[in-house]
């Protein structure tokens, strides 16, 4: 009974805390020689720098909007960019965008003054 | 050149251009006091969206985060700009990338970036608002 009572103590303490901050990247390209309606675009990310040769993975596919928050980043620099497909042909790469994601800022500061 | 590429070559598939990246995005935020809707996009941001316009009691917005550019302007008197945001838009008929809406009008609103918040007003009819949240477009039902 006092396991019982310990885990929804847990599980009350847990409920009870703010959720943690998580980054974001917010992509938004501009596509407008493609017919409109019949094209989908990926999305490719790699980690580090744009400069150099990095190592690109596809992270999101048949999206139609024309903007992908990526919500899986955490600290550090991260390199961008995104293709169209069209009637299951995928174009050329776009140019590159880079987005280095910083550390959380402090919060609550306060001043003490005796 | 691989086969992929001579393939896009063949078919003329383009790539997308101007992609741009930007971390930590604030929210976009929605207020409706009853008699206009205010939505915020953020700073500096610009936003793309769709408005069918099947009688001017009904009015249906749909909107993206993009960097669309559009002109010239286009006077939809429902749609008022707020702290000099830039207004451009035209009509498309026929344009439809939000599956299943029979989008009628297409319009776009641009923000400088010189301008802290890209807000604006819309008055009148009922709306259906969705938002980017996420890595896609969601529904936002304002009554």
């Amino acid at each position: 009974m006092k396991y019982l009572l310990g885990i929804v103590l847990l599980a009350a303490s847990l409920h009870g805390q703010p959720p943690l901050p998580t980054h974001t990247v917010t992509l938004a390209w501009v596509d407008i020689q493609n017919p409109a309606g019949a094209t989908s675009f990926s999305v490719y990310r790699a980690t580090g720098v744009c400069s150099g040769s990095p190592s690109f993975s596809k992270i999101a596919s048949a999206i139609v909007a024309r903007a992908y928050v990526d919500s899986t980043v955490t600290v550090g620099n991260y390199c961008y960019y995104v293709t169209a497909m069209s009637s299951g042909v995928e174009s050329g790469a776009s140019n590159q965008a880079l987005a280095p994601v910083p550390s959380f800022a402090p919060q609550m500061l306060t001043v003490t003054v005796q | 050149m691989n086969w992929l590429a001579l393939l896009a070559l063949l078919f003329q598939v383009h790539p997308p251009v101007e992609l741009t990246a930007t971390v930590d995005n604030p929210p976009m935020s929605v207020e409706d006091d009853g008699s206009s809707i205010v939505v915020n996009a953020g700073y500096g941001r610009h936003i793309w969206f769709k408005a069918a316009v099947p009688d001017r009691e009904n009015i249906m917005l749909w909107t993206c985060w993009a960097n669309f550019r559009a002109a010239p302007p286009y006077p939809l008197t429902e749609i008022v700009p707020h702290n000099d945001t830039a207004f451009y838009g035209t009509l498309r008929p026929g344009e439809g990338y939000a599956g299943g809406w029979a989008m009628a009008e297409t319009m776009a609103l641009q923000q400088p970036d010189s301008v802290p918040d890209a807000v604006f007003s819309i008055r009148g009819g009922k709306f259906v608002i969705v938002a980017l949240n996420g890595g896609g477009c969601h529904w936002m039902v304002v009554p």
